[in-house]
């Protein structure tokens, strides 16, 4: 007993003197430090795959294709996207809610590359291992500040009442990274412009460090690209013009052939492509903007192609991009008597085979952030404005003419009699051509009242059983609502929501 | 820490008075029971004295060290104490203890000792094994609901081996962070939330402790309250006694009262909306009469739910020698699901060892317990993102389906798939009866659960003691899509030869408690006694987890989890056979010290304080360490001399104030929110599946995780009151009320989406807890022959809500949380009912005014949440000569949920696709304007479940839980046999319910239920033999 006595003080005095620290004194096995994150260069560039992988489209193309005249209810709709489908848009819209935070997230991680860019070290073996690791930091700046604007120019794009108007509420002019506490209002739209140019001041400035890029990063044409569209969308279409001139310029050319044609939707070919989003196997697929499973009729359609613009794709028999097995699904369930058919739900299945997947990846494509067409669009609406209507027409007229089957019988645009027309003509032809790409609701609001279309343009069918036929382009719902979740976190930005919300 | 150890040490030390003794005897006598037979294993001990006692022998002897004039005391477990007055003899009369109820009378289990019930300050409720052998389900925890006034158990899944209870100690604590109770095993605190590998026949007692002067001595693991579990053991100087139990029982379905249609109806009714096959499936489009007569009518709850069988056997060695005893036992449990293809098997082993030094002095237990099970389940059971999906989610197999399909039409996956194409509504349930048979889920777990503890007299006050535990659990998961499922074959379009994925995972979870303590008790002139402790707690736990997944199969080789037949991947072709790896690990820690202080005088007034210091790894700087504390205090009213002739036999009045935390402030599990306090960049996928670094997701918000160095332990202050009366001998009860508040709850605080986040993790906002509770019991009839007694309990929780950052704060589209009141309550538009003109579905807009299209402003807060404000059970024990009876109800009220799976069935845009309820033939026609059910062809039916309250249902209910009827065969029939005694019994779990909800199970801890798994009814027959 005296030994377990002796063993028992042992115990007590060993309990007293053990070092407790490591029950409490954790860092988990693998942590990374955001102050040690960016060492040198190569962290930089990992950061800035970072900031192109939150680069995210396809929802507001999915946003626009429903709230537009572009999808209509499928046979599989088990209740997808119902609400915007019928203009049921509140500041709790989750679109709303995710394209904003996105686009911010986008430059959130941008500002901080910026923030540690100049803090990392550079390799200084020798000169031109200096050089070039000064050359690498300067492209990697320059793309995230590219990136940088394109996203506040997205968020300016849906939240700001009016583009033309530099004085109206833009949105939050982010240029450094927040902290928790930092509740910003909303810029103007000039202040956020300027933003944006001297941001792609700066890329273009260091053009040189970027044409070794492809079309899934910035190039030079991407900037010139989006620069046609930011000045388009704001009206000044002398600038507008003279970028989108500039993109073309040099580009490949569009596709003339079906099979060229089809090749940039299956991405097999860049032809056309300006700045594309790769996604491969584990991101976002955009198929399923519209299909369960694929982009066929088995694949689970819940929304499908608007009657009229699959009227509008097909009426030019010589035109290509009507046909089926281009933005047509072949598996399409195509009824004659759609106007009469008593279960027209279900008897019409317009498959929408714009993004027919790739292989493997059924639900995947790259999203097609710029393409070369609406270059030309934008040159056509510049010279509209200039009171150039017959340039106008003939601009139109390339592409038309590039999406004839057989050149010789393409159907030749007729001279357009006032700007009116004009206008109508381009708004239409943007809408078969870019359709699916996330143009239509920003082209009806700012084209519509100019090209004398009151509205969103669906098929009485596809609207009626919906309550959903008529959203005009004056309506306060071709702006998005200012989040609920940013109202909630941000008290300065309350007194700011958009009219209507 | 040495230096705080030796100045305790001293000033206790300082304390020392002896006191000399009377002369020791030894005293012998025996216990019996009302009846006059011998009790076995009754605790015998001298008041006062800190010796442990001894137990009865196999025969109710006992012999036990005493002095004349001092008093022994008589316990066991569900009889009343007894003090009997040691004599000039050294045999003491027979002792005969009487029967105490369903109520562990005697002894209160708190945090770290036992007190002698009449002696405890603090609100704690005792169940006993009688009320837990033998039931049928697969975790003990479910056989507590409705027993503990206070304790809230709710169920979100049948699924056999579920961990989906919710266990929560007087209304709900926190909103992100842990809300269920530490539960401690045998002295050692787990972290285990499931216990479906523990085997709930090897369980002596589970007590509750609720109230602050319980609870902080836990410090920041306390908030949630504490569930101690003890394990049976066996008794010193005891013969060999072997005990055999086994219930046999089925599972079945409890009813649903949806009306399903039958396949003529639903015909019918689609034919006169103009969709689906009764409009277009017709020889000449729309079917006819006849056509629908004769289309066939399938019950589809024939092929989606199933009768099961459930099993359970249990066998225990008990004996004990002069110093040591032990408690042996085997388990085996099996319960086969409602749902086909869901079971669990169950094998346990548990051994308890306890041991002294024959001088009493040293004393020592090991508590050995090994279980493992093995467990189908669907995948909807983890995945919560298919629990609406038709296609992927079984349970909405019979709900869904059309009755008019034939189930003949499906034959096989590969069949399915070359008939009908790609994945549709059309193919439901055929797809789901693939499922069932070629989705692969199946799960096996370790559990150990290991510990060990001894103390030593170092005099005969002081006892210095440690407890060292581990728990550690393995789960092993096997998920696999068939090579020859539906689901693989459809996926694998671009390598039809070989279809299916497999992965396989595994995580492995230990910890270690480690509690050594200094205890001192003394009792001074027979009246002041002090118990007093001081105590450092260590516990550290770890976490592994990798997983694998493998695509594309070959079906010749391939065998689930063998590893055998994955197709390898191949560079040529980069997007199949694709594999992913993953792998994680954590790591968490506490330390802690605390000291504990007892005083009594003479049994009549008490009060205890503690106060404990902890450190958690999850905080850094001036939060790591946080201190709780708490007071309590008691009033033996009983015991004055103005209550000689009251009608109390016992009264005694007890209050207590205290803190305690809770620093699981991330989730369930301790390693939820580990990092909380670091901005950390982590590697990504980024763009192109290139490489990346970036910032993790937090678990808590959903969105990208922002470090907070800030974040700390939610505290709750809570103060209690509560009266424990005995009146007569026949009517005892427990009365308590009591505040929580809990401030500084872990959340999501918006800010502004420029940090790329809409949310960060920190501590904002508080919660309030009032509540009132109750617990009765009335002995009705007690005589030799005939004995029945009346049970109930209830309690009654207020959940508030006070000062969220930013105010109100949406949960979901149809949920919020708003300042001042309950938690989770709904936020919805008003249904008003059908518009008599058009039939279109009417609500009422903010301000009261009737529209047909509501908007999300419209919503308004119902006050209404799916936490119950009141619950509780009742019921009744009766023994008429050896047969019994017990039945047990369980009720909740004030609680509503919304009832998705009907909504879906009232839904008019399903007709065509999927089935519906008869009452939807109650709708809006020309002819029929007054209804409450809108017309099938509303435009703006759509409102109704996305934006209104239409299906928002009241759940509240009342359930017989458990009813059982048995014989305990008289001994005098065993005399000439093995046996020492037999019992057979049958019971029903869920037996029958009533309520107003109309689904498959009313109960549920979820705010909807869409294709939930209801709790089953089981049958079962049991046996029990000892020998």
């Amino acid at each position: 007993m005296k030994n377990l006595k002796k063993i028992f003080i042992l115990t007590l005095a060993a309990g007293a003197l053990y070092s407790c620290n490591d029950a409490y004194e954790i860092i988990q096995p693998g942590e990374l430090n955001y102050d040690n994150a960016f060492e040198n260069v190569s962290d930089l560039n990992l950061a800035l795959n970072e900031v192109y992988d939150n680069v995210i489209a396809e929802d507001i193309i999915a946003f626009t294709s429903v709230v537009t005249d572009e999808t209509a209810i499928a046979d599989q709709n088990g209740g997808q996207n119902l609400d915007e489908y019928r203009f049921q848009i509140f500041a709790t819209n989750d679109y709303a809610s995710d394209f904003w935070l996105d686009n911010y997230t986008t430059i959130m991680y941008a500002n901080r590359i910026l923030e540690k860019a100049d803090g990392v070290e550079l390799d200084s073996t020798d000169a031109t291992t200096l050089q070039d690791d000064i050359d690498e930091r300067l492209r990697i700046v320059s793309e995230a500040r590219a990136l940088r604007a394109y996203s506040h120019f997205q968020l300016l794009s849906y939240f700001s009442t009016d583009l033309k108007n530099d004085s109206a509420l833009g949105v939050i002019l982010m240029d450094h990274v927040s902290t928790k506490e930092e509740q910003l209002p909303r810029s103007t739209n000039g202040e956020v412009f300027n933003f944006i140019n001297e941001d792609l001041d700066f890329a273009q400035e260091n053009a040189s460090l970027l044409v070794g890029n492809g079309p899934s990063q910035i190039t030079p044409r991407a900037i010139n690209a989006l620069r046609a569209r930011i000045s388009a969308y704001r009206g000044l279409y002398e600038e507008a013009k003279a970028y989108a001139v500039l993109a073309i310029t040099g580009s490949t050319g569009l596709a003339t052939t079906e099979a060229a044609y089809k090749q940039i939707w299956s991405d097999v070919s860049l032809t056309e492509v300006i700045w594309g989003l790769e996604r491969p196997s584990g991101k976002t697929g955009i198929v399923s903007n519209w299909f369960f499973n694929s982009a066929t009729y088995a694949g689970g359609p819940f929304l499908d192609m608007g009657r009229n613009l699959y009227a509008e794709l097909t009426e030019d028999s010589n035109d290509y991009r009507g046909r089926t097995g281009v933005f047509i699904g072949a598996t399409s369930i195509i009824a004659e008597d759609y106007a009469t058919v008593f279960d027209y739900k279900n008897s019409d299945v317009l498959i929408i085979a714009k993004y027919p997947g790739v292989s493997g990846l059924l639900l995947n494509n790259r999203v097609k952030a710029i393409r070369l067409p609406e270059m030309y669009y934008i040159k056509a609406e510049a010279e509209v404005a200039a009171g150039d209507l017959v340039a106008a027409r003939n601009t139109l007229q390339e592409i038309k003419t590039a999406r004839a089957i057989v050149k010789a019988n393409a159907v030749q645009i007729p001279a357009f009699e006032n700007a009116t027309q004009a206008w109508k003509a381009i708004l239409d032809e943007r809408r078969i051509e870019l359709c699916y790409e996330g143009h239509r609701y920003i082209d009806l609001k700012r084209l519509g009242t100019l090209a004398g279309v009151n509205g969103v343009q669906r098929y009485e069918r596809d609207c009626t059983p919906y309550s959903a036929c008529e959203l005009l382009v004056t309506d306060y719902r071709f702006t998005l609502p200012i989040p609920v979740e940013e109202l909630n976190g941000n008290r300065v930005i309350r007194e700011q929501q958009n009219p209507g919300y | 820490m040495k230096s705080k150890f030796t100045w305790i040490f001293t000033l206790l030390l300082a304390f020392f008075i002896q006191f000399s003794f009377a002369q020791e005897k030894t005293v012998t006598g025996v216990v019996n029971d009302a009846t006059g037979m011998p009790i076995p294993g009754v605790t015998v001990r001298v008041q006062g004295s800190n010796a442990q006692g001894v137990q009865t022998d196999f025969d109710g002897k006992f012999s036990i060290l005493a002095s004349q004039g001092q008093k022994l005391i008589f316990s066991y477990i569900g009889m009343q104490e007894q003090v009997v007055t040691v004599g000039a003899a050294n045999t003491i009369p027979t002792v005969a203890l009487q029967e105490g109820g369903i109520e562990l009378k005697t002894v209160a289990i708190e945090g770290y000792r036992t007190t002698a019930k009449k002696r405890s300050n603090v609100a704690v409720t005792t169940i006993t094994s009688e009320t837990l052998e033998g039931r049928p389900n697969v975790s003990f925890v479910q056989s507590l609901q409705g027993q503990v006034p206070g304790l809230n158990i709710s169920t979100g899944s049948g699924s056999p081996g579920s961990a989906k209870t919710s266990v929560i100690i007087r209304g709900l604590g926190s909103l992100n962070g842990n809300t269920e109770p530490l539960y401690v095993i045998d002295g050692v605190p787990s972290n285990l939330v499931n216990f479906r590998s523990i085997n709930g026949n090897d369980i002596e007692s589970i007590s509750v402790l609720k109230d602050a002067g319980a609870t902080s001595v836990y410090g920041n693991r306390g908030a949630n309250g504490v569930i101690i579990v003890k394990t049976k053991r066996g008794s010193f100087d005891s013969g060999l006694k072997v005990r055999y139990s086994g219930v046999t029982g089925f599972t079945t379905m409890q009813k649903e009262n949806y009306n399903l249609m039958t396949g003529q109806q639903l015909l019918t009714l689609e034919r006169l909306k103009g969709a689906g096959t009764g409009a277009t499936g017709g020889e000449n489009g729309a079917m006819t009469d006849a056509e629908i007569a004769a289309a066939p009518n399938t019950y589809w709850k024939d092929y989606f739910f199933q009768t099961g069988i459930s099993q359970d056997h249990s066998l225990s060695f008990t004996q004990g020698s002069k110093n040591t005893n032990s408690f042996i036992s085997l388990g085996y449990f099996e319960q086969e699901g409602i749902v086909p293809s869901t079971d669990i098997k169950r094998i346990s082993i548990r051994s308890n060892f306890t041991g002294k030094s024959t001088n009493d002095k040293f004393n020592y237990t090991t508590n050995l317990y090994a279980g493992y099970s093995k467990r189908n389940q669907l995948e909807q059971e983890t995945r919560t993102d298919i629990d609406g999906n038709v296609l992927q989610n079984p349970l909405q197999g019979m709900l869904t389906s059309l009755p008019y399909l034939d189930p003949a039409a499906y034959q096989n996956g590969q069949q399915l798939f070359d008939e009908f194409g790609a994945a549709s509504f059309a193919l439901t349930p055929y797809m789901l009866m693939d499922y069932i048979d070629n989705i692969y889920n199946r799960y096996e777990e370790v559990k150990l659960l290991m510990n060990g503890s001894a103390s030593y007299k170092l005099t005969n006050d002081l006892t210095f003691g440690v407890t060292g535990g581990i728990d550690y659990t393995q789960n092993t998961r096997v998920f696999a899509r068939l090579p020859q499922s539906y689901l693989a074959i459809v996926a694998a379009t671009a390598y039809p030869e070989n279809p299916g994925i497999e992965t396989q995972s595994t995580t492995r979870d230990f910890s270690f408690n480690g509690n050594s303590r200094l205890n001192y008790n003394k009792v001074f002139n027979d009246k002041h006694s002090i118990d007093a402790s001081v105590m450092t707690e260590y516990f550290k736990a770890h976490y592994q987890g990798n997983s694998f997944t493998a695509t594309g199969l070959n079906s010749k080789t391939y065998a689930p989890g063998a590893g055998t037949g994955y197709i390898p991947f191949n560079t040529a072709t980069p997007n199949l056979y694709q594999r992913t790896v993953s792998a994680a690990k954590y790591e968490g820690g506490l330390f802690s010290y605390f000291g504990m202080f007892d005083y009594d005088y003479d049994s009549k007034y008490g009060i205890g304080a503690s106060v404990r210091r902890d450190a958690s790894f999850r905080f850094t700087d001036e939060n790591q360490w946080a201190t709780f504390w708490s007071v309590s205090a008691r009033w033996n009213i009983d015991k004055e001399n103005f209550m000689q002739n009251s009608i109390f036999t016992e009264l005694k009045l007890r209050g207590s104030i205290g803190t305690s935390g809770n620093q699981n402030i991330g989730g369930e599990s301790i390693y939820d929110g580990r990092s909380v306090t670091r901005t950390l960049y982590s590697s990504l996928t980024g763009y192109n599946n290139s490489n990346s670094i970036g910032l993790p997701t937090s678990t808590t918000t959903g969105y990208l995780s922002i470090g907070n160095s800030d974040a700390q332990w939610e505290t709750t202050l809570q103060s209690n009151i509560g009266i424990d009366f005995v009146i007569g001998k026949r009517l005892r009860g427990t009365f308590d009320a009591y505040r929580k508040y809990t401030k500084d709850l872990f959340l999501g605080v918006p800010i502004s989406a420029s940090n790329g986040a809409y949310q960060y993790e920190g501590n904002s906002g508080n919660m309030e807890n009032k509540g009132l509770e109750a617990l009765l019991a009335y002995d009705v009839i007690k005589n030799e022959d005939f004995t029945l007694t009346l049970t109930a309990n209830g309690s009654y929780n207020e959940n508030k809500l006070k000062n969220l950052p930013g105010g109100d704060q949406a949960f979901g589209d149809l949920q919020i949380n708003a300042n001042d009141e309950v938690v989770y309550q709904y936020f919805m538009v008003k249904y008003a009912g059908v518009n008599p003109s058009n039939g279109n579905s009417l609500y009422y807009d903010a301000n009261g005014a009737l529209t047909e299209n509501p908007t999300l402003d419209d919503r308004v807060k119902t006050g209404k949440s799916f936490i119950p404000k009141y619950q509780g059970g009742f019921g009744f024990n009766a023994d008429y000569k050896g047969f019994y009876a017990t039945a047990q109800f369980t009720f909740v009220t004030d609680v509503y949920r919304v009832d998705s799976d009907y909504a879906n069935l009232m839904d008019p845009t399903s007709i065509g696709t999927f089935q519906l309820s008869e009452d939807i033939n109650r709708a809006w026609t020309p002819d029929n304007t007054t209804t409450d059910v809108p017309s099938i062809n509303a435009t703006n039916s759509a409102t109704d479940a996305a934006l209104s309250d239409r299906f928002l249902r009241d759940s509240s209910y009342l359930r017989l839980k458990y009813a059982s009827i048995g014989y305990n065969v008289p001994s005098t029939f065993l005399e000439k046999t093995f046996l020492t005694s037999v019992r057979v019994y049958g019971q029903a779990e869920n037996f029958i319910t009533w309520t107003k909800w109309r689904g498959f199970d009313a109960e549920s801890n979820g705010a909807s239920t869409y294709g939930g798994y209801p709790t089953p009814r089981v049958f079962s027959f049991g046996v029990d033999l000892s020998f």
